[in-house]
């Protein structure tokens, strides 16, 4: 076994690391926070209307246009952003305001928790990537639709569609791959203290 | 609740500011963000001393609070993608052998560098343990910062003593 003064002189070089220089001053920390806050929910709403403008403008012109199967799809798509969003909301409300203590959870309590939250946020990837997909395949099928009327469309939307398919495919099974890890971790965790 | 928060707060950073600013090093190198993590750090433990119940030490709270804070940060801000590693792999991948390599001349500044460079590729939890035990704190105190066993926190202890003399060793054979 190795001597142990070695260590304690790294013990006291660690302990005698020079001071920082700035103080620590909350108030200026506490006002920038602030102001990012208020610009992220001023951004937040503001684009939450320029989407809902978006969306009800290309659903009203399809609607004059098209008729048929374009301004329902648009619908379940403003539909499926609306409840995920609503959804999402609601989750980070009911976290939004953790007990003051919380961050005074023991070391591998709150490290499992983090973990737990991205593996969490990973796996649920296709409520907030599904709007957009959807979106692409209902506009590839409009543009097709107008180009090739009828069962044609389907046949040119096909080249667009694949490469969709295998982008998701990809996107997803990359997410799905990175929660394993992290469920791994999470029960290498549990294992090491048992 | 006996005290309040402002008499623990002050307490808290009377009694650990500098053992809390040293761990902001054990997390971040950049000067910038450190100070932004030392600012967060404050922050946090700030607002939780307003729900301190005694359960455990001041002590204890203020280094959980801190450690938790951190690896937040670090789960937020890291840059680097390069996974953390556990004080295992280290020992049997020796990674120490090559941070020796770097530097044959054994100065304070160095070593000290060196080795906070070896803290931040480690793993959350390891590094929790890490730090505590240059804080020179037993087994117990780390147990109760990390929730691990302390049967475990030795083991670990044990890892890290025998990879930081490993270290100066293969160093001092460099210097020499």
């Amino acid at each position: 076994m190795p001597d142990d003064t070695k260590p304690n002189d790294l013990q006291a070089a660690w302990k005698n690391q020079p001071e920082e220089e700035r103080p620590v001053n909350l108030q200026p920390f506490i006002d920038r926070r602030t102001q990012e806050l208020h610009w992220n929910t001023r951004w937040e709403i503001l684009s939450s209307i320029a989407a809902a403008l978006f969306f009800l403008a290309i659903a009203w012109r399809l609607a004059g246009q098209y008729g048929g199967l374009q301004p329902y799809a648009f619908g379940a798509v403003i539909a499926w952003a609306l409840i995920s969003l609503v959804s999402f909301r609601r989750r980070i409300w009911n976290r939004d305001v953790p007990p003051p203590d919380a961050v005074a959870a023991n070391g591998l309590e709150f490290y499992r928790r983090e973990l737990e939250s991205r593996r969490d946020h990973l796996r649920n990837a296709w409520i907030w990537h599904g709007p957009l997909a959807l979106a692409c395949v209902i506009f590839a099928l409009t543009f097709a639709d107008r180009r090739y009327p009828g069962f044609d469309r389907w046949q040119s939307a096909a080249v667009l569609a694949v490469v969709l398919a295998i982008w998701t495919a990809i996107r997803v099974r990359t997410r799905l791959r990175m929660a394993r890890r992290i469920q791994q971790e999470i029960d290498a965790l549990n294992h090491s203290n048992s | 609740m006996g005290r309040d928060q402002r008499q623990l707060y002050d307490l808290a950073v009377r009694d650990f500011g500098r053992a809390l600013d040293r761990l902001a090093a054990g997390y971040e190198a950049d000067p910038e963000r450190r100070h932004d993590l030392r600012q967060e750090i404050h922050m946090q433990l700030w607002r939780s001393l307003a729900a301190f119940d005694g359960r455990c030490s001041v002590k204890t709270w203020t280094f959980r609070v801190a450690h938790n804070t951190a690896v937040s940060y670090v789960n937020r801000e890291r840059r680097n993608r390069e996974p953390l590693v556990g004080l295992e792999e280290i020992e049997r991948t020796g990674i120490t052998a090559d941070l020796a390599d770097l530097a044959p001349e054994i100065d304070r500044r160095r070593a000290l560098s060196r080795l906070s460079d070896l803290i931040r590729t480690l793993k959350p939890l390891d590094r929790q343990i890490m730090i505590s035990y240059l804080e020179e704190m037993d087994a117990a105190d780390i147990a109760d910062i990390t929730g691990l066993t302390t049967a475990n926190v030795a083991a670990k202890i044990h890892r890290i003593k025998n990879l930081l003399s490993r270290r100066f060793v293969e160093d001092q054979r460099h210097a020499g």
